[in-house]
């Protein structure tokens, strides 16, 4: 069986100057390899600079990779046009406050991926934008509310529905969890979690927090200094963990919170 | 006899759309020498009870409350002057966004140095130089590796995580007797905040600061307080010293909050949906009456309409009509 999307030695290089006449490079990504299938979870996690979102914002197309290959499906991912690309890939951000046009209602905002990527017709696109927001446990009146009406959580809500709206394949949550609190959060993951049984959707979560990677993830990588210094299934790693930094990693989580059981 | 303590503040605040209780009847006891939690949701009133503590108040709050206690002095009673005169000197305040709450145009050594009370007992000539000296202290003793270096620094310069250390140093300068931290690691990294929490126990234990803790975090706050006191939309839930709480909730949204927690024990339990509490969080122009609770609470029954007093059971407070518990109590309502 092929994997859905399958990395394959991608690195990322920023230019940062010249010594002399010598071209600097900064590399902020050595070449990272993993395999995705459909309807897993894969976790990134790392410390603040290891690159993990970078690697995400490469997989979402909002940054160019200086070296390496995507297969999506067997086929190369370079191949697709851009709008292929994006409807099979979608992120949700970090942020739900600020992440969203505080002059759009949620309907128009819900719309606009459709309006630009598919050739739908006016009331078609209500429908789906109608059936889409009942998916995330909203109203179809949510479409008329403007962002700062309704609650955190219900923006939260709002940003996986536009994650949803063009039936995308890969999921990717840069740190979506991490701004939320306790009781939303568990409620988005639930949500998250559902979506994934029902559409057999493929996350990628990128997080710090180790707790709700190892509940949500099948395979967790771990990545420091642009580097994968781990990667192996999520019960593996938490069992046994093998390089010294994931278990410093651990370390650190277990140090900051209560144990449990 | 406790630190501080607060019974029954209301806040009200005034809005176009008619008053807004944002505080109803919270009730908070800090005793001395105690790391105390505070969580509550966004929203919930938490760093308005801080700064109705600390003093800072909005021109539209209505306050009122029928004691707050601060080292047998009511804090209702005082003046401007006397509350002035508190703030900063025995209670002192972390702001949430450490590098947001510096000034950017002075250095970090500038405003650090204008928190530290000039020594009257030494002639004026020698008090820049002792100062400077007490800023070098300070600053090392919050875990800041080269003082001289970070003094002439800007704030953009630091990083969050030393911004917060000098954030700590600047409410320490003048030796607090109460210091509340609201969110000191918000959007800070696991190794920083483990950092800042260490530190903030360290002094905890040398140099006997009460620590009141904000935070939205239940599972990190629950490693480094005694005690805390669960907030929800401007309402005390439950109170008391925190392995109980968390050994045996007696708020249904006690409850709810730890099971909302991933739990990982289990791997036959990997993926599963977690219980959660229907609905959101009522917004404050539509608080329901009584217990806010209320609409979500799985236990609710007719009697939650009218606002549970806080009871009192051994060392644990709760307001709930319905309490999750497995003794009989009396049912004393808190004078």
């Amino acid at each position: 069986m092929t994997p859905l999307l399958k990395v394959k030695d991608l690195s990322k290089t920023y230019f940062t100057g010249y010594r002399g006449f010598k071209r600097q490079y900064a590399e902020v990504l050595k070449p990272v390899s993993f395999e995705l299938n459909a309807g897993e979870t894969l976790a990134i996690v790392g410390e603040a600079g290891s690159g993990k979102s970078t690697l995400a914002r490469i997989l979402v197309g909002a940054e160019y990779r200086s070296g390496g290959e995507i297969f999506y499906q067997g086929q190369e991912w370079d191949k697709k046009n851009l709008k292929q690309r994006c409807r099979l890939i979608r992120m949700i951000f970090q942020d739900p406050n600020t992440s969203m046009n505080p002059r759009l209602t949620i309907g128009e905002l819900l719309n606009e991926p459709l309006r630009f990527n598919t050739k739908l017709s006016r009331q078609e696109r209500h429908d789906l934008v109608a059936e889409t927001l009942r998916k995330v446990g909203l109203l179809p009146e949510h479409g008329d509310f403007y962002p700062n009406m309704i609650s955190e959580g219900q923006k939260q809500r709002v940003a996986v529905a536009r994650a949803l709206m063009l039936d995308p394949k890969i999921i990717i949550a840069d740190e979506a969890l991490s701004a939320l609190d306790l009781s939303v959060r568990a409620q988005i993951l639930n949500l998250l979690l559902k979506l994934q049984r029902e559409l057999g959707l493929a996350y990628i979560f990128v997080s710090h927090n180790l707790n709700v990677v190892r509940h949500v993830s099948d395979k967790v990588l771990v990545l420091h200094k642009g580097m994968i210094v781990e990667s192996a299934t999520t019960e593996e790693l938490f069992d046994n963990p093998q390089h010294e930094y994931t278990q410093r990693l651990l370390q650190e989580q277990a140090q900051l919170n209560r144990r449990r059981g | 006899m406790p630190l501080l303590d607060i019974r029954n503040l209301t806040i009200e605040l005034a809005t176009p759309h008619g008053p807004v209780r944002a505080l109803e009847r919270v009730s908070l006891t800090v005793n001395a020498g105690e790391v105390h939690g505070l969580i509550g949701e966004s929203g919930s009133g938490r760093s308005m009870l801080a700064r109705a503590i600390l003093g800072l108040y909005e021109p539209n709050w209505t306050i009122t409350a029928d004691r707050m206690m601060w080292d047998a002095q009511n804090l209702m009673d005082m003046n401007r002057q006397q509350r002035r005169s508190l703030m900063g000197e025995d209670i002192s305040m972390i702001f949430q966004d450490p590098s947001g709450s510096f000034d950017p145009a002075f250095t970090v050594g500038q405003q650090l140095l204008e928190a530290i009370p000039p020594n009257r007992k030494l002639p004026f000539w020698r008090r820049p130089q002792e100062r400077m000296y007490l800023a070098q202290k300070w600053l090392h003793k919050v875990g800041i590796k080269h003082p001289r270096k970070v003094l002439s620094s800007y704030p953009w310069e630091l990083s969050e995580g030393e911004c917060q250390k000098v954030m700590i140093a600047m409410a320490l300068a003048k030796q607090p007797r109460l210091l509340i931290a609201d969110e000191p690691t918000a959007s800070m990294e696991p190794s920083t905040q483990a950092q800042i929490y260490r530190l903030l126990t360290q002094l905890n234990q040398l140099q006997n600061v009460t620590i009141l803790l904000i935070s939205h975090e239940l599972d990190t706050l629950s490693n480094w307080c005694n005690r805390m006191t669960v907030l929800y939309c401007g309402q005390v839930m439950e109170s008391g010293p925190t392995a109980d709480l968390l050994e045996q909730p007696n708020h249904p949204y006690t409850k709810a909050l730890l099971d909302n927690m991933p739990d990982y024990t289990n791997p036959k339990i990997h993926k599963i949906l977690m219980p959660t509490l229907p609905g959101s969080v009522p917004a404050l122009q539509h608080l329901p009456i009584g217990c806010r609770l209320g609409p979500r609470c799985p236990e609710a029954r007719r009697k939650c309409v009218t606002q549970p007093l806080l009871s009192h059971y051994k060392d644990r407070y709760f307001a709930c009509h319905f309490p999750y518990q497995s003794e009989p109590i009396e049912d004393d309502p808190l004078a």
